[in-house]
């Protein structure tokens, strides 16, 4: 529908506002990363632009430094306090195994499913496809409370072994992820219909 | 080429029929362990815990079927975290649907820059619920947060108001963060319902002296209302097992006033030990879903 310049032009400020306004948060976090911890809490005033950037926050997490090791070494003696209980690397590490070892499981599971939904013909396809779409509904908390406590019980959880740990989420990722890996390979196998290998 | 030349089945090999690549179960067998393993068996084991008593001191279990369901129907905190819920869903939903609706008519235009602001509409929904809680904690901070100063500078908190320490605002709070990451998905799908609608019936009734409202009223809203009724039921599912933003930005607390259901079940198990009951009221939220869900399947006709 054609619009008037002025109603174009009032459009353009309101679609550029909600964007900003959603757009914010996402900045104010990348803003806070690079910001000192007295810009950060400063008590008078809300701290915008008028700061030192500092890459220090990526160091301690990234890094493993400590905050005071980093305050010692910079020649501050005085106020210093952080330990090196900020370092994220073994969290990213366990992030990176679990999301590509559930990924690879959900993959292999939901593509030989699928498929089978998808080519053939048998008695209660449609209930069978039911029940992979119903895991979808379930509050996870359900299946949650008594998925810990059988997680103790084989040693899935809480343990040292860190094999049987990225196991144990793998694997209930995996299932949290089947249903919607289900429903797209399904209807990728329906799209190319063998007809169209058959010349 | 025949059809006996291609078959790879080696002749002297015997498989049962149910064994074959022509029989379904080889294909459905990987997926179907993996759900009754992690999805079924912990259900059964849940519905079985449910009716068994944890004993105070000696921690046996035995069994009492009417024992946990009973304790649900007197326990205040219960019905305050249904309602809680009930309210969290409400809200969150009507916002998330109003504004992703507004939202996707207004971003809805091929001209400059719009795909982009589209596309940078998207971002939210790439982050962890958990790291968005941890977002709006930051900014909500009654001393130091961006958002409290910013209202507190307009006179309407008193200074060094917690929004999330108060027990009347925190759950204004919560939903802050759950409508801000998850209104994004509305749009989106609100977008690819409105770019997929026909263009003759709004050209005829441009020609026919339709204003843009009437043409909005009478013709987008029924054709979209398939899309939305599908959007409203995955995020009302969503909604109502809402645990991420209530456990990281306030904990269920100030008191019980952001507590949902599955953070009720959550403090119970972790806090009590008490996994029966715990289990209980996990399985009421299941029940609530289903009965909700399948109630809402058959008034708006929606089909998986």
């Amino acid at each position: 529908m054609e619009q008037s310049r002025p109603i174009r032009v009032l459009r353009d400020i309101a679609a550029v506002s909600v964007t900003g306004i959603f757009m914010f948060p996402i900045f104010w976090w990348a803003l806070t990363s690079i910001k000192p911890m007295s810009a950060m809490f400063d008590k008078d005033r809300v701290v915008f632009f008028d700061f030192v950037p500092t890459l220090v926050n990526y160091a301690v997490t990234l890094l493993g430094l400590s905050r005071s090791n980093i305050a010692i070494d910079a020649g501050l003696g005085m106020g210093v306090a952080g330990t090196e209980a900020y370092d994220s690397r073994r969290a990213i590490l366990d992030s990176v195994v679990v999301a590509i070892g559930s990924t690879t499981v959900t993959m292999l599971v939901a593509v030989f499913a699928a498929y089978a939904l998808s080519r053939m013909t048998f008695k209660g396809r449609g209930t069978y496809l039911n029940w992979v779409l119903g895991q979808r509904f379930m509050p996870p908390i359900a299946i949650l409370i008594p998925l810990v406590t059988i997680y103790k019980s084989v040693g899935l959880r809480d343990t040292d072994n860190f094999y049987a740990g990225y196991f144990g989420l793998m694997m209930i990722y995996a299932l949290m992820n089947l249903p919607i890996a289900v429903l797209l390979m399904k209807s990728f196998f329906d799209e190319n219909a063998i007809e169209r290998y058959q010349n | 080429m025949t059809a006996e030349a291609v078959s790879f089945r080696p002749r002297h090999v015997w498989l049962p029929r149910w064994l074959s690549s022509e029989h379904p179960f080889p294909w459905l067998f990987p997926a179907s362990a993996l759900m009754i393993v992690f999805g079924v068996y912990p259900l059964v084991y849940a519905i079985w815990l449910s009716l068994e008593r944890k004993h105070p001191v000696t921690r046996k279990l035995t069994f009492a079927p009417g024992y946990n369901w009973g304790k649900l129907l007197g326990d205040e905190r219960v019905w305050n975290a249904l309602t809680n819920t009930f309210v969290y869903t409400g809200i969150a939903l009507t916002l998330q649907l109003l504004l992703g609706m507004l939202i996707a008519l207004l971003l809805d235009s091929d001209r400059k820059g719009y795909g982009l602001m589209r596309a940078m509409m998207t971002l939210p929904l790439v982050i962890p619920p958990a790291v968005t809680a941890m977002i709006f904690l930051m900014m909500l901070n009654g001393s130091f947060g961006v958002l409290s100063r910013g209202i507190i500078a307009t006179g309407l908190l008193p200074p060094g108001f917690s929004i999330l320490g108060n027990a009347s605002t925190a759950m204004a709070g919560v939903l802050l963060a759950e409508v801000w990451q998850w209104t994004p998905f509305m749009v989106l799908i609100m977008l690819a319902g409105l770019r997929s609608l026909p263009k003759e019936p709004f050209e005829a009734a441009a020609i026919d002296g339709a204003t843009a409202i009437q043409a909005f009223f009478k013709l987008t809203l029924p054709m979209m209302s398939k899309v939305i009724a599908i959007a409203v039921l995955i995020r009302g599912i969503d909604l109502f097992r809402a645990f991420d933003y209530v456990k990281v930005m306030t904990d269920s607390g100030p008191g019980t006033a952001t507590e949902t259901l599955t953070s009720y079940a959550g403090r119970i198990y972790f806090g009590n030990a008490d996994f029966p009951y715990a289990s209980t009221i996990a399985l009421l939220t299941l029940i609530i879903v289903i009965v909700v869900s399948s109630v809402f399947m058959k008034i708006f006709k929606v089909k998986l």
